[in-house]
């Protein structure tokens, strides 16, 4: 029998080529001759095709013989020979079901409790720096802090006065209809005040500002790490934290409790407008009651816990950004990850704080 | 394979970087089923010229024609066309990192033929094979691989639709020499049993000397090309001191090329 093969055997025309050639019958066939003398072109994908077949015709004890085919054709056909034993070897090892599953939860398990230990040697570790630094303030990266400022804080500055501004007219607008039923429209004013200045004020900036520079820190510190420049730095003699942590969680802790004292003026003036144009209560009015039903401590209460929010959310954008391994998916996966722990701790954190000042009965 | 004309023609191509400009009226012409190296000093523009010939550098002037066509003045489905007829493997590989191997491999495939799953498989093993990368290394991430073994990846995707042209940028950059001399004989060994054509930029006076059959110069923003021979014998300085040089004295030896 003579197989007379012709056109271009190639990728383009592979899955038609295959069935093809699957269809010919060579059973009981005892030589087969191949002829390439009018092939057109072959390629890898033409060749693997032709090369299975052949192979399959041998296995079932047919005898080839090859005829008029160029010597790039007949190379191409022998580096095939070693691809034919592995076909399972492209997938991973596959694991049953239910042990994927356990392993898993273990793994995650284990991760979690890894990364809470990393979390905390990388406070202390910071810990220790800020306080070397301290004793030398020399060492301080003063214009890098200057700049981190800007980009935190000033930079922040146009979103974070919009919403709480929005925050603001919302209070007031929700306080005043709820009040309006008893007629005690005009405590729509203590009830802004001291949410706004208690809780959201210094809450909303703190969640913005993990979104906007927590993520941020985690970005740039992970694609240094993704360069190698985090490992150039060490053997420059540098201390990455020194360099690239220290002057973010200085700026973030200036920036922060700056910007949640800017959105604290923002939501009342948000309010207090809000306040003229529907309760009609006139600006002098507003700063009478405002007077009588806030006192000082109620802002510092808010604004104390700005420093403390400031520091768990640099924590975290720099550590994640350290942990970032080899790839930009890894760069992703960890600035999700800073900016959900971040919110989550700075929640937490707000959390305990009105339990201590409950306790301490401010 | 039908012969004609050069597979790659470039006429009076002209790059600029602002003021700068890099190319001024540079003709290459590259024939099919050659090894061409494109060599040349630090800013003379190899890699530009490169980005220009696989269209990701619109050039300031002049024509890039590859198969007939002109690259640059096509509609879009030609230039699609002509863009799964060539490989391209990247300086660092630029295997995308969230995917195996074999994935990488894949995605051309995926995009441009339609085959049944296990007969890409195969195909994907063939390639991999090819590269003289071991079976296992398909389920393996990017990450996971020595820098050869990376490089000899992104090669399989490259080859992963069967081009005509492959373009290499600096294929031994990086790799240790013994590495490197593996890559060139596997450059030449597939570049012969697939019937390619290879345009790469290479640093490596060793990989010149061992696989290249003609040499582009970039010199004076344009290029002098021609086999190794006629380039030791060309007066240009800057060719000279680059094929005189201690380096290159070396590489000729070791490879046997006649020195003047």
């Amino acid at each position: 029998m003579v197989l007379r093969l012709a056109g271009p055997w190639t990728l383009a025309g592979a899955d038609l080529l295959a069935t093809q050639l699957a269809a010919i019958e060579t059973g009981g066939v005892r030589r087969l001759r191949v002829d390439f003398s009018e092939v057109t072109a072959l390629d890898a994908a033409g060749a693997w095709i032709l090369f299975r077949f052949m192979r399959h015709a041998e296995g079932a004890g047919t005898h080839l013989e090859l005829a008029g085919q160029s010597e790039a054709q007949a190379a191409l056909l022998r580096r095939m020979t070693p691809v034919i034993e592995e076909r399972k070897s492209l997938a991973r090892p596959l694991i049953p079901p239910i042990r994927a599953m356990v392993e898993r939860v273990g793994h995650a398990t284990f991760e979690f409790v890894e990364r809470a230990f990393a979390l905390v040697s990388f406070f202390g570790v910071v810990a220790l720096v800020l306080l070397r630094t301290i004793a030398r303030p020399r060492q301080l990266r003063f214009i890098s802090l200057l700049s981190h400022v800007e980009r935190i804080g000033l930079d922040a500055m146009p979103i974070v006065g919009l919403l709480s501004f929005l925050i603001g007219v919302v209070l007031a607008y929700q306080g005043a209809e709820q009040l309006r039923a008893y007629g005690a429209e005009i405590f729509t004013i203590n009830l802004l005040g001291v949410s706004v200045l208690r809780e959201l004020g210094v809450l909303l900036t703190a969640i913005m500002v993990a979104g906007r520079s927590g993520s941020a820190f985690t970005a740039e510190i992970g694609t240094m790490q993704v360069n190698e420049e985090v490992d150039a730095l060490r053997t420059l003699g540098l201390d990455p934290i020194e360099v690239l942590v220290l002057p973010r969680l200085l700026a973030m802790m200036v920036a922060l409790p700056l910007l949640a004292f800017f959105a604290d003026m923002m939501a009342l003036l948000g309010g207090a407008i809000m306040a003229l144009v529907v309760l009609d209560i006139s600006s002098a009015q507003f700063v009478t009651q405002f007077k009588e039903a806030i006192i000082p401590r109620m802002f510092w209460v808010g604004i104390v816990k700005a420093p403390f929010f400031a520091f768990l959310i640099a924590m975290v954008g720099c550590f994640e950004g350290l942990q970032v391994q080899g790839s930009a998916e890894s760069v992703g996966r960890l600035t999700t990850k800073s900016v959900v722990e971040s919110i989550f701790l700075v929640i937490v954190a707000d959390a305990a704080f009105s339990i201590f000042f409950s306790y301490i009965r401010i | 394979m039908a012969d004609g004309g050069p597979i790659i023609r470039v006429r009076g191509l002209v790059t600029r970087f602002g003021p700068q400009v890099v190319h001024d009226g540079l003709d290459l012409d590259v024939r099919r089923g050659e090894i061409l190296a494109l060599v040349g000093g630090s800013g003379t523009g190899k890699s530009v010229l490169l980005r220009s010939m696989i269209g990701l550098k619109k050039p300031e002037g002049g024509t890039v024609e590859i198969f007939g066509h002109d690259l640059w003045s096509a509609d879009e489905a030609t230039q699609r066309a002509i863009q799964r007829r060539w490989g391209v493997l990247f300086q660092n590989g630029a295997l995308f990192s969230s995917l195996t191997v074999a994935q990488n491999i894949r995605v051309p495939i995926r995009e441009n033929v339609r085959l049944p799953a296990k007969l890409a498989g195969d195909l994907i093993r063939v390639k991999i094979s090819m590269v003289g990368l071991p079976p296992d290394a398909g389920a393996k991430f990017p990450s996971e691989l020595s820098g050869g073994m990376r490089k000899r990846a992104a090669l399989a995707r490259a080859l992963a639709l069967d081009p005509e042209i492959v373009f290499l940028d600096e294929p031994t950059a990086g790799l240790d020499p013994i590495a490197a001399a593996a890559f060139d004989s596997l450059i030449r060994d597939l570049q012969q049993s697939l019937n390619l054509t290879v345009v790469l930029v290479t640093h490596d006076l060793d990989t010149l000397a061992a696989i290249t059959d003609r040499i582009a110069v970039l010199v004076d923003k344009r290029i002098i090309v021609g086999t190794m021979d006629e380039l030791l014998a060309n007066q240009h300085p800057w060719i000279q001191s680059y094929f005189h040089g201690p380096r290159g004295r070396a590489a000729l030896v070791a490879h046997g090329s006649t020195d003047s």
